[in-house]
């Protein structure tokens, strides 16, 4: 699997992902555990002290104000993904955005999932910095499909969250 | 009208630029159909019956002769020389070919046109009043605030997949000539600082009017939509497709619990960079400042003369011209109903046609409206007769409108891979069995819509006369509903009963209408007549004889 960020770069990902209820607690003897975040609900506000680089990952059909009271400060975290099941499920986009705005998340906010090169110009925009595109589509060509995707629009209507080249205001 | 600043043409072609390697990787089987549904659909593609079908998007539904004339360009060269306006006040083409589509949109985008989210589960294109900046009862021009949302809506990348298909429509005349409460939200203006913003009505499978959500200033409309959008976007339904509108979401919580969380989300995520300013209010009005501003030369006296002098050209005064707020002007309404003609239907030759009226008589403007007809807002009075002289020549003179047989009918099973049943066959029949225009004025005010499936893009919910199409073991039959309407006082349709051939629709109907004209008090329409009678007469009559049939 391949990981780009917002601007097409490849990203080298040390994160290890451990899935729901997959080995329960395996990820404490990890180095970069990804974990769900239900898997380590008790100790989400601690985290930071039991494993040094530790992050955690959502579903789309969780709730993020639930996810981010669980959490307390959200930058304890150096990692959230958010991982999505399908490319279409845009609910995706707003918790990008709640994490951003409402929660002030400022650490690292990865799509992974069924991520493929058309979506990455939105979801970067709801407030991702970096993604793991889905396996079959991590090919030499789906990466530079990837890269020019992120590059598709120069101009925009709405507002910026995070990291964009222009803010356009309305009219 | 409003004209494309760079930002807008940038976005606009970098748009197609984007959809044409998107195609290429499609026709290369680098993207799966699956994968390339969204983005087709995002950009106004969908898989239909015979072809692709592109839907072009109309903002509010207001264009140039210019525009015009690259609909009969793009109808000509990539269709089979015709385009159909639909009840979304968009143009649909029937027959492109899919590799086509990006030099379409090129060629769009060369006049300031696309086909951006006018399908797929997205905010749709924005719908307003046909009548926008002219009506006597007009509060405020809605069309800034339609154009903001325009903006705003396209390419928002917070909602590019929502559970659903979103429909927004903006009213700001006293009478409601957008259907608002069958939309999934909402803007009306109650003055030009003050908007109302409703929420949750619909069409389609469960019909639901639209309930009031707040009034906010000007100032945050686009926040109070954004947080809307929001909570709809986490919580609506994504199990079930007809499940999944905003509707259900608003039934299901209720509107005191959606308001309260919408109200949540406000309060935490209202940004000031969202709001309309006096500002950016202003700069989006100038836009609109070719309505005329000075009363023509009375012409009131030869108008009036002309009337009594000539049956039809009264008529057509009568039914297809609408008061215009400036003294001397007129908005003419241009007929694309009447037998032989699929409703909404133009083809190449009179989209040019159309585009030089516009020319010789509005200012180079003119409208669709949700009615599937087109039009001319500024005309100035004294050019009515020689209007009127060239319509009736090219067929679409027919003084109909508000009548029986200005009905609305979508494409249906013709074209449609969704429709359960033809339409246009049955609105074919109708047309043709009701040719009488002194039996149809004498009728007066009747709606009359034509649905080919439950999707109800002819809005058969809110017709006086309702027809929907439904299958039964493979055959097309139709249900009659009686009792709907849009407008200010708009209600839902209700089911008469079993449903009828389609041979048997029109003398059912017949049957109906003879129940009207024995029962009405005078001046009462046929609505009003049926609302004060009630259901069983007009049932009784619509089954009557149906089984000698």
């Amino acid at each position: 699997m391949s990981t780009i960020n917002y601007l097409g770069a490849n990203v080298e990902s040390p994160w290890q992902f451990f899935h729901e209820e997959a080995m329960p607690q395996a990820w404490r003897n990890s180095g970069y555990p990804l974990v769900y975040w239900r898997d380590a609900v008790e100790v989400l506000p601690h985290l930071p002290k039991l494993a040094s680089r530790a992050g955690v990952w959502l579903k789309t059909e969780d709730d993020v104000h639930e996810f981010a009271k669980a959490v307390g400060d959200v930058n304890r975290l150096v990692l959230i993904a958010v991982n999505v099941p399908k490319f279409s499920d845009g609910r995706i986009a707003s918790i990008g955005t709640l994490l951003r705005r409402r929660y002030g998340y400022t650490g690292e906010l990865r799509a992974v999932g069924d991520v493929m090169a058309d979506q990455l110009v939105q979801w970067s925009r709801a407030g991702f910095d970096t993604f793991t595109l889905r396996e079959d589509r991590s090919d030499e060509t789906a990466m530079a499909n990837a890269r020019k995707a992120l590059t598709a629009f120069t101009k925009q209507y709405q507002p910026n969250l995070v990291h964009h080249n222009e803010a356009v205001s309305f009219a | 009208m409003y004209q494309y600043n760079p930002i807008d043409q940038t976005i606009v072609d970098e748009r197609v630029a984007q959809f044409r390697d998107q195609t290429a990787r499609f026709l290369a089987g680098q993207l799966s159909e699956d994968e390339f549904r969204p983005l087709r659909l995002q950009n106004g593609l969908y898989v239909q019956r015979q072809a692709p079908m592109l839907r072009v998007a109309v903002p509010y539904g207001e264009m140039s002769s210019k525009q015009m004339r690259m609909f009969a360009h793009i109808a000509r060269k990539y269709d089979k020389g015709y385009g159909h306006f639909t009840t979304r006040q968009n143009i649909q083409y029937n027959w492109p070919a899919l590799e086509t589509v990006p030099d379409i949109l090129a060629d769009l985008a060369s006049v300031q046109m696309h086909a951006i989210q006018t399908s797929g589960n997205c905010v749709r294109n924005v719908t307003s009043d046909h009548f926008a900046g002219i009506a006597v009862d007009e509060i405020t021009d809605p069309r800034p605030m339609a154009e903001l949302i325009r903006q705003w809506s396209t390419l928002q990348p917070e909602f590019a997949g929502l559970p659903r298909k979103f429909k927004i429509a903006v009213n700001a005349a006293k009478e409601d000539r957008t259907a608002l409460q069958l939309h999934d939200l909402a803007v009306e203006a109650l003055s030009e600082s003050t908007w109302r913003i409703w929420v949750g009505g619909g069409m389609g499978r469960t019909p639901i009017l639209a309930k009031q959500f707040k009034d906010v200033s000007r100032a945050e409309v686009l926040g109070w939509i954004e947080s809307i959008l929001r909570v709809y976007n986490l919580y609506g339904r994504r199990d079930n497709i007809y499940k999944a509108r905003i509707k259900i979401l608003v039934d299901a919580m209720g509107i005191e619990k959606f308001r309260s969380e919408v109200e949540a989300d406000f309060a935490a995520m209202y940004r000031q960079e969202l709001a309309v300013t006096d500002t950016s209010w202003n700069a989006v009005k100038a836009h609109w400042t070719n309505t005329p501003k000075k009363t023509a030369a009375d012409s009131g006296v030869a108008i009036r003369q002309l009337r009594a002098d000539n049956r039809a050209f009264d008529r057509w005064v009568e039914r297809n011209v609408f008061t215009h707020k400036v003294p001397g002007y007129a908005a003419v309404t241009i007929s694309l109903k009447a037998p032989g003609r699929a409703p909404g239907d133009a083809t190449a030759d009179e989209m040019d046609l159309i585009a030089q009226w516009a020319d010789t008589y509005s200012g180079g403007e003119l409208r669709v409206s949700h009615e599937q007809n087109l039009i001319l807002a500024d005309v100035p009075a004294a050019q009515l007769f020689a209007l009127w002289k060239e319509l009736t020549a090219a067929g679409m003179a027919k003084p109909t409108v508000g009548l029986l047989t200005n009905l609305i009918a979508c494409p249906g099973g013709d074209f449609c891979a969704l429709a359960n049943a033809r339409s246009l066959p049955l609105a074919e029949a109708i047309l043709q069995r009701f040719d009488d225009i002194d039996y149809v004025h004498d009728l007066g005010d009747l709606d009359l819509n034509i649905s080919g499936c439950i999707n109800s893009c002819g809005h058969h919910h809110v017709g006086h006369i309702g027809i929907l199409g439904v299958d039964k073991n493979g055959e097309e039959w139709y249900q009659i509903l009686l009792g709907g309407a849009q407008g200010s006082q708009a209600s839902l349709a209700k089911v008469i009963g079993p449903s009828f051939a389609v041979e048997q629709v029109p003398g059912a109907i017949a049957r109906m209408l003879d129940v009207y004209v024995a029962q009405r008090n005078e001046g009462e329409r046929f609505l009003e007549t049926y609302r004060r009678v009630g259901l069983p007469a007009f049932k009784a009559a619509a089954y009557e004889l149906s089984e000698a049939k």
